[in-house]
Parts: structure tokens; C-alpha cells; sequence
């Protein structure tokens, strides 16, 4: 950066002394010219045309240098086409203003044309003067306006184009090299010429470059059209009106043949720019178009992987419609719900009373959720008229197009082209609709169809085969983008729920009893496996009374499973643990009250079989009810029976019926004697063979295993289960066991 | 997965929902679907023809629980027939034969509506 700087400074000290130097002897020429003419010798224009070569060379690098250091370090122009012809007709009006009142200011210049030595001599000083002044003011202009084309030409470049144009450039430089020494009005050497005619040539291929002017704005496009003959005819007036140029042939014939060559290629090509931009023109708004689209569709194709929220995908993306088709349309996103499995059936019809519903069927429906330019009220009154839209997206999932909703036959208008042409005249004054012409596409991801993306124009036939491949696109992208924010909030949900299955769990897990009660005479343990991460089995123990010489044992399933199971669970256990105590004397009694407490805060459908038993180590005895649960086994000696007793499970009825079907019995326990309390998990267990675990063998593992311990007993049954339904078959549910054994004295 | 099928038949007055295959969790809404549509179009007599049905879990038997209120309410019942016997005895142990009347026959339910209604 700094030797850039130093550059710059060595440049201008270049072109300061140069110029100064060559003033002087200009202005020594003048005196001389005056007094001894013989003392000038021809030889003087070798020096002159030196030092104004040194000159325009440190002008233009400086220019150049300049130029590039204002710019954006990448920026493909070092002045932006559009602001190039702003500040080159601006600067060729100061140019052509300030050498037009220097010409005013002082006598004419002139140099002297008869005497063939004093030609080389200016008239004045202020001729002198003006020469210099034309040099740095207009010759930096068409310097300047040289490196701007210069960059133009070289946009958007081809193999060869920056070739021709150094091509170019360089033999107008030798050309004007050539010259060397010559004066003005001398006939050309044949190098000089051979390089000008190259230039010449190369200047005509130079010309054709003007790949920059499609991609500018159509204003900018059309403020170039005025700007352009004012630099044209302002560089004509400077070089002729003005006489400029016999200035530059005064300051130095070599530089001012190639000043005249840049000027003369300006000119030239700021002409063939004014006939492409005249002919571009009509082009230009489809261009513009195209490339918005292109814009909004790289817009809307970064969406797919940023915008992860359904809602704005819908917005933006009637925003995008709208962009594309102008901002007069109207446009807005209609959302199919369909009615799945997993909807449940209530929900669907809570949706179906949704004010905004387009259009429904037994399998899904409609609804808009985002608008743009259009009223909901504007929308019902198309869709009640237009509802074969929706049925054909639903059904075909094709574009509907309607080039006119006043004619089309679908919309049960009859097609008269004379009635419909007389209309027009008649137009409009009673009718405010805005719906006229109408294009609506599905949006559709790995089959599944997500919605419509509807846009309509206030006249007829404002579509055409274009714009329906464009809005088709966008709903392609979009509809991939709503496609992945669903996967993506899905495997969120699903996250979020497997985190409150394992609170679930947790608060489940705590619920189940920690440690085994101590109960004289008697051995308990239980156990309880969820099919899923919470399940819906429930056990526990209740010492009763403070002698605690009774204990309450229930096992209890809750119908459905999951986060709710949990909760009915945890309302089972306090309900348990406080009637239990309440209620020390009778299970019937238990469960009934029980029954009146859970009913209330069961949701419907949903209910509790539960097994209550009450076992007194004192007088050795289980008092035994039953809320439709499986019949308790009982072993006692070698033989295992079920205690069969009627009742029905908790939550079924509030009161009346439990209360008459509720039974319950007594039974002596002897020692050595085994009760066995399970869920339907372990009899409803099946094997590869889709056969139930059943009573009969669980009754058998009980029977067989009545001499072990508790526990061990448990662990017989549970390992039967699992034996039984290794290599292909499944618990299907919940799997609880416990067993209560008299322990022998 | 197990399949499940839901189908109705009218009888008269009265709407035949034949059930097969598994009831249970995953299935249970598509006859909680079925009792939706028959309630709101009015037809409240019910008979459930189980003789194709080969497992019904809680969530199953809940269907049953959730609809009956609502359309006893209207008039009507929800009658049960034709069970196999495994089906039979998870109804039995739940207590449901208290609540719902069980028909060996599915005639003989639809008959029961009848001579009610007359």
C-alpha cells in the first residue's frame, strides 16, 4: 500500500516536472519566436515531444492508479457503468466551460501557420498557457474516459479480449511514437501508419465489446441514452469548436495523434453503446424479470436450510409469488390438513370449524394461513364460486389455471365471445372483484400433497405458460423446505417426548414400592417390567393400622399407556394409600371407594382393573376383592387354584353397578401356602407361534416353585415368561408379579 | 403391524359394525371413528358384531367406554355380539357384562332394538 503511494507521488513529481519544463521552453519559444526566430531549431520538437510523452504516460498511470484505488477491491468496474455517464457528461460540461471562458478570457490562440519554423512557436503566452491547460484538463479527461471503457470492454471477458485491447492500445501508443519529431501537417512515416492502421483495426473489434449493458437497471439504461451524446458531443465541440486539438498538435504532435485516436475510440464507442442500449431496451424489463426470479429463487432455495419455522416458510414464500408477478397481484397459501390416522377424529372436526377453511372432503381439508394483497373475505367469495380448484389439487394434485373467471366454463359461465366482448364496455363499475385471472399449484414432497400456493392478477389472462413453470418452481422449493421443517420439528417433538417419557418413567419407577414390607409370618416381593418407557401397571403395599398388624397389597393396570398412565398412576397411589388406611376391615368396602374417588378424574375410556388384598399375619388370612383383574392364584399344598370373584374394574361405572357386582372372600392361609397376584402382561404374553402364555401355565410355574422363596418364585415366573416368548414372541403389555407366601414357623 | 377392520352394515334401524383383526392402541382410533360418524348421523342402535375379532387390548375396550354415555343419551345402545370366548372372557373380567348387553347373536340384538322401539 505504501509503495502504492510512493508510486502515485513519483508519477505526479513525473508529470508536475515535465509539464513546468516543458512550459518553460514553450514559453522561451514564444520569446525566441519573437526576437531570434533563427535560434529555434526543428531538433526542439525531440525534446517537446519527450517531455509531454513523459507527460501522458504519468497522467494516465496516475489516472489509472487513481481510478482503481477508489474502487471495491473486486468490483468488475472501477466506475460503475451507471455512474460513469453521470460523471463524464459532467465533467466534459466543465472541461468544454472552463477552456471556452479561457478562450474568452484572452485573445484567440493561434499558431503561426506560414513560416515554417515559427509553426512550432506559439503565438503567445496564453497560448502557451492554453495548450498546457488543454493538456492536463481535456487530455486527463479522455484519459480518464480511456481506462473506464477500458474496463467496460474487458467485462465479462472472452479469451482474447483483453489481448485486442492491449492490442489496440499499444499500437496507437507506437503509432504515436513513430512520429517522433514530426510536426503537424507532415506526412506520416510508414511505421507510424502501419501501427495506426493495426490500431485502426483493432479499435472496430474493440468496439462490439458491450456485454455490460444487459445487466443494468432499465432507468439506468435509459439516463445512459441522454448521457451518452452529451460526452459525444461534448468531446466534438472541445476537439474541434474549441480547437483542442490543434492545441495537442502545439503541445506535442506524437501525444496528440494518440489523444486523438483515444478520443476518436470514445466517441466511436460510446456511439455503438447508444444503438445497443436503444436496441436493448425492450429487452430489458424481461431481463430484469428473469433475473429477479433467478434472485427469489436463490432466495427461496437458501429458505429450504435456514428457515426451519413452517409459518414463515408460508409467508415468505407468498412474499416471493408476489415479487415475481408484480405487486399488484395477489397471492396467498391455502394448507392441506388431511385427516390421518394420527389426527384423531375430534381434532379434524375442531379444524373443520376453522373460519379461514377453503374447501373440505372426508379426507382433509384446506385452510389458508398466509395472504398477501388479498382479503379472506375476497378469497371465500372465490373459492365458494371456484371450489373445483381445490377438489382437482386434492384429488390430481395439477395446476389450475383460469385466464378469466367472468368466462370460463368450470366456474359455469356460458362462453359466448360476444357477450363476453360486449362486457368490456359495460366494465367493471358494480363489480369490485379482483380475482379475474387465477393460477394455483400444489405443493408437493415425497408424494404427500402440503398445500397450494394460489396467485391471481385484477384482468384477464395475466398468466402465461412461463409463469406457471415459475410459481411451479416455487412451490417445488418451497414445498421441500415445509417438507424438512416438518421433519426436523417432528424429530424435535419426538426428543421433547422421549425427555417426558423419562420423567415419566422416573416419577413411575418411584411410585412402584422400594423396599419390601415387614410382615410376621409372611414373605412379599413384586415386580413390575414396562412393555414401553411408561407403562400402566401399578403395585403396592399398605401397612394398616399402627400395629401394623395388617398389610394392603394391590395390583392395579391402567388401560392406555404413556405420559397419562403415568398420572393416573400417581392419583391411584395417594387414593390407595389414604382409603386403604381408611378402610381396614373390608376390600370391598376399599374398592368401592375407591371406584367413586378414580371415576371422577378418569378421562373417558379409560380404566383400572385392580386386585385388593388384605392380609392379616395375626390371624394368618387374606381377605381378598376384585375390580375385573386376573384372578389371584392360590397354592396350597400341591395344588394351585384361581380365585375367581366378580367385580368391575374402576372407572367403568360411577357407583351403582360397581357397588352390586363387588364381591369378596376370605381365605386361611396355611404355611407353606402361596398367593400369586400378576397383570394380564404375563398371561397375555405370546410365543412365536402366536399362542397365549395362559393361566394354566402360569399356574404350573406357581405350583412347581411353591416351595421356594418369595422372591424366588417371583423370578421363576418371570423367567417362564420370558423363556416362553424368547425366539420370536413378545409381552405385549406391562408385566407385574407379586407373590405373598406364609412362611412355615 | 396387525391388521384391523372396522366395517358398517345397516339393519333397519340398526348400524352392524363388524370388527377384525387386532384392536388395540394403534387401531382403536379408526373405531373411535366409526362410532364419531354413526352418532353424528343420528344412529344411535348399535350392535358390535365381534366373531372376526382376535385381540382387544385396554385401549380397545376404552372405545366402547367412551361412546356409550353419549349414546344412550340419544336413545340408543351399544350392543355387543358374537364374541369368541377369549374375547369374551376379557370383557367378562373387566365386569363389562354388567354394563353392555352380550348377544350370542347378532339377530338377536338387532331384534332386541326392535321390540324396543315398537
Amino acid at each position: 500500500m505504501k509503495e502504492g503511494v510512493r508510486f502515485r507521488y513519483a508519477l505526479f513529481l513525473a508529470l508536475l516536472v515535465s509539464e513546468i519544463l516543458h512550459l518553460s521552453l514553450d514559453i522561451g519559444l514564444f520569446y525566441a519566436g519573437d526576437a531570434k526566430p533563427y535560434l529555434i531549431s526543428l531538433g526542439i520538437l525531440f525534446v517537446k515531444d519527450a517531455l509531454a510523452c513523459v507527460a501522458a504516460g504519468a497522467m494516465y498511470l496516475l489516472i489509472r492508479r487513481q481510478l482503481q484505488a477508489s474502487a471495491q477491491p473486486d468490483a468488475p468496474f472501477w466506475v460503475a457503468p451507471e455512474d460513469a455517464f453521470k460523471r463524464g457528461a459532467s465533467l466534459i460540461a466543465l472541461n468544454v466551460a472552463l477552456i471556452a471562458i479561457y478562450g474568452r478570457l484572452f485573445e484567440p490562440s493561434d499558431f503561426n501557420p506560414e513560416d515554417e519554423i515559427l509553426a512550432v512557436a506559439p503565438q503567445s503566452v496564453y497560448t502557451a498557457f492554453k495548450t498546457h491547460l488543454s493538456f492536463l484538463t481535456f487530455g486527463a479527461y479522455l484519459l480518464a474516459m480511456f481506462v473506464v471503457i477500458e474496463r467496460l470492454i474487458l467485462f465479462r471477458r472472452a479469451r482474447n479480449t483483453k489481448v485486442n485491447f492491449i492490442l489496440m492500445a499499444t499500437s496507437l501508443a507506437l503509432g504515436a511514437v513513430a512520429t517522433f519529431g514530426a510536426r503537424k501537417g507532415d506526412a506520416l512515416n510508414l511505421v507510424a501508419i502501419a501501427f495506426l492502421s493495426v490500431a485502426g483495426l483493432m479499435m472496430i473489434v474493440n468496439l462490439f465489446r458491450l456485454s455490460w449493458i444487459l445487466p443494468i437497471r432499465r432507468d439506468e439504461k435509459i439516463r445512459a441514452l441522454f448521457l451518452a451524446p452529451v460526452i459525444i458531443g461534448g468531446v466534438a465541440i472541445a476537439m474541434n469548436a474549441l480547437r483542442i486539438d490543434e492545441h495537442f498538435a502545439a503541445h506535442s504532435f506524437a501525444v496528440s495523434i494518440f489523444l486523438k485516436g483515444v478520443a476518436i475510440f470514445c466517441s466511436l464507442y460510446l456511439v455503438v453503446t447508444l444503438f445497443s442500449l436503444l436496441f436493448y431496451l425492450p429487452a430489458s424489463e424481461a431481463y430484469e424479470r428473469k433475473s429477479i426470479e433467478v434472485r427469489n429463487l436463490y432466495a427461496m432455495s437458501k429458505f429450504i436450510t435456514d428457515v426451519l419455522e413452517e409459518e414463515k416458510i408460508y409467508d415468505s414464500l407468498v412474499g416471493y409469488a408476489r415479487d415475481a408477478f408484480g405487486a399488484s397481484s395477489l397471492a396467498w397459501f391455502d394448507l392441506h390438513c388431511p385427516y390421518d390416522e394420527t389426527t384423531r377424529a375430534g381434532e379434524s372436526a375442531a379444524m373443520a370449524k376453522l373460519p379461514n377453511l377453503r374447501w373440505k372432503n372426508q379426507n382433509g381439508c384446506f385452510k389458508t394461513v398466509a395472504q398477501q394483497n388479498v382479503s379472506l373475505d375476497e378469497i371465500h367469495r372465490f373459492s365458494s364460486k371456484a371450489e373445483f380448484v381445490w377438489r382437482e389439487i386434492a384429488e390430481r394434485a395439477s395446476v389450475v389455471r383460469i385466464d378469466d373467471v367472468k368466462n370460463d366454463e368450470r366456474l359455469g359461465a356460458s362462453p359466448s365471445a360476444v357477450k363476453n366482448f360486449l362486457r368490456r364496455f359495460k366494465r367493471d363499475s358494480n363489480s369490485s372483484e379482483r380475482i379475474v385471472s387465477f393460477i394455483a399449484v400444489p405443493l408437493v414432497a415425497r408424494n404427500k400433497l402440503m398445500g397450494a400456493l394460489c396467485v391471481a392478477k385484477d384482468y384477464e389472462h395475466g398468466f402465461v405458460k412461463e409463469d406457471i413453470e415459475l410459481i411451479a418452481t416455487f412451490a417445488d422449493q418451497a414445498a421441500l423446505a415445509i417438507d424438512n421443517a416438518r421433519l426436523i420439528r417432528a424429530l424435535i417433538d419426538k426428543e421433547r417426548l422421549q425427555q417426558e417419557l423419562l420423567v415419566a418413567q422416573k416419577i413411575q419407577l418411584r411410585l412402584l414400592p422400594q423396599t419390601q414390607p415387614k410382615a410376621s409370618g409372611f414373605e412379599v416381593d413384586g415386580v413390575s417390567y414396562p412393555a414401553y418407557e411408561v407403562g400402566g401397571d401399578y403395585y403396592d403395599y399398605v401397612p394398616i393400622g399402627d400395629d401394623e398388624r395388617r398389610i394392603g397389597v394391590i395390583v392395579a393396570d391402567v388401560s392406555g399407556k404413556g405420559t397419562s398412565a403415568a398420572f393416573y398412576m400417581a392419583e391411584l397411589k395417594g387414593v390407595v394409600q389414604s382409603l386403604a388406611r381408611i378402610y381396614p376391615d373390608s376390600p370391598k368396602e376399599f374398592l368401592c371407594r375407591a371406584n367413586e374417588t378414580i371415576s371422577r378424574g378418569l378421562e373417558k375410556g379409560s380404566f383400572i382393573s385392580a386386585i385388593y388384598g388384605i392380609v392379616d399375619t395375626e390371624r394368618k388370612s387374606l381377605h381378598l376383592s376384585n375390580a375385573g383383574h386376573c384372578p389371584a392364584i392360590v397354592v396350597q399344598g400341591d395344588e394351585a387354584r384361581f380365585i375367581e370373584i366378580k367385580g368391575l374394574a374402576l372407572g367403568l361405572d360411577k357407583g351403582a353397578i360397581f357397588s352390586k357386582n363387588i364381591r369378596e372372600t376370605r381365605i386361611d392361609l396355611n404355611e407353606g401356602d402361596v398367593v400369586v397376584f400378576y397383570t394380564d402382561g404375563v398371561v397375555e404374553a405370546i410365543d412365536k407361534n402366536n399362542e397365549l402364555f395362559g393361566y394354566w401355565r402360569l399356574a404350573e410355574v406357581a405350583r412347581h416353585s411353591r416351595r421356594k422363596s418369595a422372591s424366588e418364585i417371583k423370578n421363576d415366573i418371570f423367567n417362564a415368561v420370558n423363556a416362553f416368548t424368547n425366539d420370536g414372541g413378545a409381552v405385549r403389555d406391562d408385566l407385574t408379579i407379586v407373590v405373598l407366601k406364609r412362611l412355615a414357623a | 403391524m396387525a391388521t384391523f377392520n372396522a366395517s358398517v352394515r345397516e339393519s333397519g334401524k340398526t348400524s352392524v359394525i363388524d370388527v377384525s383383526g387386532d384392536l388395540d392402541a394403534h387401531t382403536a382410533v379408526q373405531l373411535e371413528r366409526v362410532f364419531e360418524k354413526l352418532i353424528s348421523e343420528q344412529r344411535a342402535n348399535i350392535v358390535v358384531n365381534f366373531s372376526n375379532l382376535n385381540y382387544i387390548s385396554s385401549a380397545g375396550l376404552g372405545v366402547f367406554m367412551a361412546f356409550i354415555d353419549e349414546v344412550r343419551s340419544k336413545g340408543g345402545d351399544i350392543k355387543f355380539a358374537n364374541m369368541p370366548e377369549k374375547i369374551y372372557q376379557i370383557f367378562d373380567l373387566l365386569g363389562f357384562p354388567s354394563l353392555y348387553e352380550i348377544y350370542d347373536d347378532e339377530k338377536k340384538a338387532i331384534e332386541k332394538f326392535q321390540t324396543n322401539a315398537s
